[in-house]
């Protein structure tokens, strides 16, 4: 299938989503030295705190013997709870050591996101025929601020959300639907666990639907190369209102691909846990190549309506286009 | 309702009032370390008795009516006063005992719902004098009644958890006439109003006219006792404290409660019912109760209770390995150690309808493990309440026949809950109702023995409780490898994690403040660190190890502290339950299985409807010890000075941490003249030096396993009393592959079991892999982070 855009086509074909997410993994697949590059730079990310575990657990753990009647320690599976409490004790700096290093971490690898988020879309909506990984970093590169505003303007949406449901008119609500209207003394359990998951289950709702705004609206800045953040949102919005059914459909799909490796890799795990550090080097990569994929899917879909609507505007804007990715329609 | 055949059980309280308790036990055995309490009178007529006719109004917590008691003077003091508690007026208002230190011990103090009181209208004399000549119970119909000065126990205000202040009402003191010589009997009776208040702590109702769990709701006589040092007799009688519960003399009950029609067949109670309710004219429902042998009289009635009624049978459980363990420690047939059967009772709330084997079989596991060991259960009834979701602070108590439970839906199986609270609960009727400890200053002789036993029971009925996590209101096996960031609104971190963006004040224009970001859930938690595949699948928490947990405080008050005097809620929850625990089941283990169970049924059946004390347990202890003590290989053995450990463990506050410090195997020197004269590192011979050292003050002695590399075991002998420990020996043909010092992990106490062993080569496939499935962990929530925003 061929992941080009073919320009010049008297019909204007829509690919299905899964043409897009195909379109996608094939264009991560040809671009292994990025996905090791990223994963790396996700493993140093992650390795601080990891380093820290390790290195308390061979000053208090490597050393101790078994007792005679008790199951060995290996760590990889069953594990006695006295050993975590006692080890957390001898190690009281260990908790905020980990907490204090991994938080920044966090901060880092979101706005890490970004480059990568605007990387990919520049490779899938103007790069695919372009060779190495300069084109990924340059995306990166010019999209980056603009993604940033984009990124404040999703935290803002974040907050409102939360608001939503968990304080304010949320919090209102359920204590009016709360038979008794007391969290700290209701009158049926049942009732409570009710809410509370509804609550849990709308909240992440509407903050994948946040998401996927988000993203369209980066896709918009991508496909446009247009600078405004509060606008892209504005247009990331109205497309997903009018194309719920693909937009949902695409990163559903993505996600549920990613959710097959997570289960796959779970059931590995659990039948070879000694495989454990092979996980640790290939689940990035996949899981990178998911997002990735999920996100340049995205871009083309968008590409694809802005292509459909108002196509000859688009070939003067971008000083980066070398018009071959339009108009060859080769996957090259 | 509870019906019982009247006959039945009319007779079993006649022969109780004429015979005493031993007819219902089915052993008596002899009191070996009982000794009599100078100052007390040899048990005669029953010590206590009480009448109680109330009512229920219909708003479902107001309980009005009288309280009769007759008391004899159990000790050889007279005394021209009795005293009473009148414990729900802990939540009359601030000015309580109770409620003022609640404000002391807790940073952000819970408040009642609504009030709570009990008013007392006024107490008349009925009868008093000597007990000769009289029947028990009998009063001069003629008698007009004279009414009794009283007022409540003003005490001089005091710093820290000290007697109560002037305006605490929950001491009430009558003044007699004349005093009551040792031996003499009154008879008195309040008229009362008992206003229970929405469920706050231990007791209450829904605040809706719907479930009452009424305790501490009649005015109840203190104890009239010699004190533990000796000295005159005197009457103790403590404020409701916030560290402590309860304590009374044995008793009879007959209570007459009516209760509105909605209660009727949802009623549970102490005693048991004698015959079916009665309607009455208002079109309430009169159930009269009895009880035999309790110190305390609670009942509890929810419209909405599923009632439930099972057999206990002792054929239905049978440990066989455990019935022949204890017969032969006691020298008896497994046939005569088996518990016999009672009539098990379960109340339970309509959402929790899943949980009624698992509370049942909870139930019998408890009455089956603690009457093989201590004794058999003596009552006809054992009540357990599952509290309302809106009064579950009445749960996980317990009270003469009748306990309260609790748990919350999603519960697998291998979190052992409710069976942990059910066991625990229910075992008190052996620990707190049947040997009544003063649980004001001794709270840990209840708690602590009931704790060490509960998890004696969950070891042996249940496998292993495994650690789980919350994800959306249901928990899961999982023990996340570290702990994920997690900082408090204001924390300015916590925006590194996107959780809220706090901001500093800038005066005079902007206060400071916060913004919330995000919701940290568990269907997120979920998403973020996939704990199907990160977590520790399997990480399990052995019954005894688990109370390990109390070395997370400094220990700052012995154990002989008395309770309601201990610093604060933690020192309560390690002295009372967790410290006394561990200590227990180390000396179970330093003494051995067989002594251990004689120990331990010997004080519960000298103690048996009787007031210990910790003293009586320390006799017991040495009584039993004697001889006894540890052993090493070549037949080395030090005996263990009970007197000594005793002391330690109740009056001192040191801890107890042995230590290895240095296991090292040293080439032999093979050419004394060479510089270089040393055997191979890996042939040997060895000269091989182990050290281990005290961390901690107390002093104990202890075994030293030595692992050779041939794989043979032996075991050396440490006195404890020096401050270190070596073993050296030179040219070993062998090396020493391990060290651990308490192999057989006898003293739980040791605060510190990481630093108890020590390998000649580390094992680093340990820190690789925690590192491994940390750095997994972290992936993941790097990952997830990498899309967010």
């Amino acid at each position: 299938m061929s992941a080009g855009w073919r320009k010049g086509k008297t019909a204007r074909e829509s690919r299905s989503i899964f043409a897009h997410l195909a379109g996608g993994w094939a264009l991560v697949a040809r671009k292994p030295q990025l996905l090791l590059l990223l994963a790396v730079a996700q493993f140093l990310l992650a390795l601080v705190p990891a380093l820290l575990v390790q290195n308390s657990a061979a000053e208090h753990l490597d050393a101790l013997a078994g007792f005679q009647g008790e199951a060995e320690l290996d760590f990889l599976g069953a594990v006695p709870q006295w050993l975590f409490e006692d080890w957390r004790r001898a190690d009281r700096s260990l908790a905020a050591s980990v907490q204090n290093s991994l938080a920044p971490m966090l901060l880092l690898s979101s706005l890490f996101g970004l480059c990568l988020s605007a990387g990919w879309m520049n490779l899938a909506v103007r790069g695919r025929s372009l060779r190495g990984i300069g084109p990924f970093f340059l995306g990166a590169g010019r999209f980056f601020f603009p993604f940033l505003r984009t990124w404040l303007l999703a935290l803002g949406l974040y907050a409102l959300v939360t608001w939503l449901v968990w304080y304010g008119p949320g919090q209102s609500l359920a204590q009016k639907w709360l038979p008794g209207g007391d969290f700290d003394h209701p009158t049926s359990e049942n009732w409570v666990r009710r809410l509370q998951q509804s609550r849990e289950g709308l909240y992440l709702l509407l903050i994948f639907l946040v998401e996927l705004t988000v993203d369209l609206s980066r896709a918009s800045l991508v496909v446009g190369h247009r600078r405004s953040a509060l606008l892209s949102l504005v247009r990331g919005f109205g497309q997903l209102l009018s194309h719920p059914i693909r937009v949902v459909g695409l990163s559903l799909s993505g996600l549920a691909v990613e959710a097959a490796l997570l289960l796959a890799a779970t059931g590995w795990l659990l039948r070879r846990p000694e495989d454990l550090w092979l996980l640790v080097l290939l689940l990035p990569i996949l899981r990178i190549a998911a997002r990735a994929a999920r996100q340049a899917s995205l871009a083309t879909l968008y590409a694809e309506w802005r292509l459909s609507t108002s196509p000859d505007t688009l070939e003067n804007r971008d000083p980066f286009d070398d018009g071959t990715a339009w108009r060859t329609g080769a996957d090259g | 309702m509870l019906p019982v055949p009247m006959a039945r059980t009319l007779g079993a309280v006649l022969a109780l009032a004429l015979f005493g308790p031993k007819t219902i036990a089915q052993e008596q055995p002899a009191a070996t370390s009982k000794p009599a309490v100078a100052g007390t009178l040899a048990p005669a007529a029953k010590t206590l008795r009480y009448h109680l006719q109330v009512r229920l109004q219909e708003d479902g917590r107001t309980i009005d009516g009288t309280c009769r008691l007759t008391w004899r003077n159990p000790t050889e003091q007279a005394t021209s006063e009795l005293r009473f508690h009148v414990y729900n007026n802990a939540w009359a208002d601030w000015n309580s005992v109770w409620l003022r230190q609640a404000r002391m011990f807790e940073s952000q103090p819970r408040r009642p719902r609504a009030w709570g009181e009990t008013t007392l209208h006024r107490v008349r004399l009925i009868e008093s004098g000597a007990t000769e000549g009289k029947t028990q119970g009998e009063e001069d119909p003629e008698d007009a009644g004279q009414e009794l000065p009283w007022h409540y126990l003003a005490q001089p205000p005091a710093p820290g958890p000290g007697p109560g202040g002037p305006m605490d009402r929950t001491v009430a003191q009558l003044t007699l006439p004349q005093p009551v010589a040792g031996g003499d009997r009154i008879t008195v009776e309040w008229e009362f109003t008992t206003v229970m208040p929405p469920a706050f702590r231990r007791s209450g109702s829904d605040g809706r006219g719907g479930y009452l769990h009424a305790v501490q709701w009649y005015p109840k006589l203190g104890v009239f006792e010699v004190p533990e040092g000796g000295g005159p007799a005197h009457w103790n009688c403590l404020p409701y404290h916030y560290l402590t519960e309860f304590y009374a003399d044995f008793a009879d009950f007959q209570v007459e409660l009516t209760l509105p029609e909605r209660y009727l067949g949802k009623v549970g109670a102490t005693g048991s019912l004698l015959s079916d309710p009665e309607r009455q004219a208002d079109g309430g429902w009169l159930h009269r109760f009895s009880a035999t042998n309790v110190h305390d009289f609670a009942w509890t009635a929810d419209p909405d209770f599923l009632v439930f009624q099972r057999s206990f049978q002792a054929r239905d459980h049978r440990d066989q390995t455990e019935e022949e363990k204890v017969a032969k420690a006691l020298g008896k047939h497994p046939s005569e150690v088996v518990p016999g059967s009672t009539q098990m009772i379960l109340l339970l709330q309509p959402e929790h309808r899943e949980y009624r084997e698992r509370y049942f079989h909870a139930m019998a596991k408890t009455i089956y493990y603690y009457g093989l060991w201590y004794g058999p259960y003596p009552y006809e009834t054992i009540t357990l309440v599952d509290p309302a979701s809106d009064a579950r602070a009445t749960g996980g108590m317990e009270y003469p026949r009748l306990v309260t439970g609790g748990v919350y839906k999603g519960n697998p199986e291998r979190w052992l809950q409710p069976e942990g609270i059910t066991v625990h609960e229910v075992g008190h009727q052996f620990w707190y109702g049947m040997v009544a400890n003063d649980e004001f200053h001794h709270a840990w002789l209840d708690e602590g023995f009931n704790s060490y036993s509960t998890h004696r029971v969950l070891d042996k009925a249940w496998p292993p409780q495994r650690q789980t996590y919350d994800v959306w209101e249901h928990r899961r096996y999982g023990r996340r490898p570290a702990p994920a960031p997690a900082f408090a609104g204001n924390d300015a971190r916590s925006f590194l994690s996107l959780e809220s963006l706090p901001w500093p004040a800038v005066d005079p224009w902007l206060p400071s403040g916060q913004l919330a970001l995000r919701h940290h859930g568990s269907l997120e938690v979920f998403l973020a660190e996939l704990p199907f595949l990160t977590y520790y699948p399997e990480v399990e928490r052995h019954a005894f190890y688990g109370l390990r947990s109390s070395f997370d405080f400094h220990w700052n008050d012995p154990l002989a502290k008395p309770s309601y005097q201990v610093l604060g809620w933690e020192m309560r929850t390690v002295n009372g339950y967790r410290r006394p625990a561990l200590m227990l089941e180390s000396l179970a283990r330093l003494m051995g299985e067989e002594a251990w169970i004689r120990t331990l049924r010997d004080f519960y059946q000298s103690w048996r409807f009787g007031h210990p004390r910790p003293a009586d347990f320390a006799q017991t202890l040495q009584i039993h010890g004697e001889g006894l003590g540890l052993r090493a290989s070549h037949e080395a053995f030090l005996p263990l000075d009970w007197s000594s450990l005793w002391n330690q463990l109740y009056f001192e506050n040191a801890g107890l941490d042995f230590a290895v410090k240095r296991l090292l195997n040293q080439p032999s020197v093979t050419d004394a003249k060479k510089i270089d004269g040393f055997a191979d590192p890996e042939t040997g011979p060895w000269d091989v030096t182990v050290e281990v050292i005290r961390l901690g003050d107390f002093r104990a002695p202890v075994q030293v396993e030595i692992l050779w590399q041939d794989g043979q075991r032996e075991w050396h002998l440490w006195d404890g009393q020096t401050n270190w420990w070596r073993f050296h020996q030179e040219n070993s043909p062998r090396r020493v592959q391990q060290v651990i010092v308490d192999p057989q992990r006898q003293w739980l106490l040791d605060r510190n079991w990481l630093n108890n062993s020590l390998r000649d080569r580390p094992e680093r496939k340990r820190s690789r892999a925690t590192g491994l499935r940390t750095l997994l962990w972290a992936q993941q929530i790097v990952h997830y982070f990498g899309g967010l925003g």
